[in-house]
């Protein structure tokens, strides 16, 4: 319910149940906020970093795929 | 470049096109892993031979799911196979035990059905953020939560990162993970009510 409340995912009838509850209830209001700012700060976690050696190891990688190819062809027909 | 451009230029050996690829997914492509496999040096492997599955399939890449769906399941195969010879991964059927019920919080933290506000707060949570006001305080936290991410069960620590670290909509954790939407919810769910609970025992100076 509080994820689903959270992500707007709650049908409407329930939503507005809820935030009744919200302003006669504090604590839920201090729950509901600090489980928020968990999801807000969880989303900072998401370091896409690549370290230079990988980059250059994937590439390296890449590159040797690329002469080896065999005969292209097209699914997409693009 | 949009996905048809994307899939279009990789298979013409475009470097710039991977390049973009890697960039974009590869240290994802690790923390997923993890989910998977014990050790980081496995699931640095795992990714590796993640992108080489991704050039020899790419000829045959249809694009009826995304190019993220295509990429994470050529990962999940991956890490299945690494698992089957090193009998090291966690199993897939992992994801799938919420068998037994559980509560997202204690039940003490709430009044009993036979006193007076049965069902209202016992122990209310109290009036701490989890906003980080600085970049200490918010490097302070990203630790704290990671560390607590890290030990969670394996299942919510699965959907918890796909959802909240990496940003995933709830039918792709489903599919990757085999898992029905349900499931999905409430593995979500009890991830972060963990969280939040080891964040709160941590300010009040006990442990969860």
């Amino acid at each position: 319910m509080v994820s689903d409340y959270l992500d707007g995912t709650l049908p409407e009838r329930d939503r507005l149940l809820v935030e009744r509850h919200l302003e006669a209830c504090p604590p839920c209001v201090y729950y509901l906020d600090q489980i928020r700012g968990v999801i807000e700060v969880s989303a900072t976690l998401r370091s896409n970093h690549l370290d230079a050696d990988m980059r250059e190891h994937l590439l390296a990688a890449f590159r040797e795929w690329n002469s080896t190819a065999p005969v292209r062809h097209d699914p997409l027909g693009i | 470049m949009n996905e048809r451009e994307l899939i279009t230029a990789l298979r013409a050996g475009d470097e710039a096109a991977f390049t973009q690829v890697i960039e974009a997914y590869h240290t994802s492509l690790v923390r997923i892993a993890m989910l998977f496999v014990q050790e980081r040096a496995v699931a640095e492997d795992v990714a590796q031979e993640t992108w080489l599955g991704v050039l020899r399939g790419v000829h045959h890449f249809e694009g009826r799911s995304s190019f993220r769906t295509w990429l994470f399941s050529i990962l999940a195969n991956q890490a299945q196979r690494r698992g089957q010879r090193e009998r090291r991964t966690i199993a897939f059927s992992a994801f799938n035990a919420v068998a037994h019920p559980e509560h997202a919080l204690p039940t003490e933290r709430f009044r009993s059905p036979d006193e007076s506000w049965a069902g209202w707060w016992a122990s209310p949570p109290t009036d701490w953020q989890v906003t980080p006001e600085d970049e200490m305080l918010s490097a302070e936290l990203q630790t704290e939560i990671a560390q607590a991410i890290a030990t969670l069960p394996t299942a919510q620590r699965a959907v918890m990162t796909m959802r909240d670290i990496e940003g995933w909509d709830a039918p792709e954790v489903c599919a990757l993970l085999d898992i029905s939407p349900g499931n999905q919810r409430v593995l979500l769910h009890r991830a972060r009510s963990r969280v939040r609970a080891q964040l709160e025992a941590a300010r009040n100076g006990k442990t969860v």
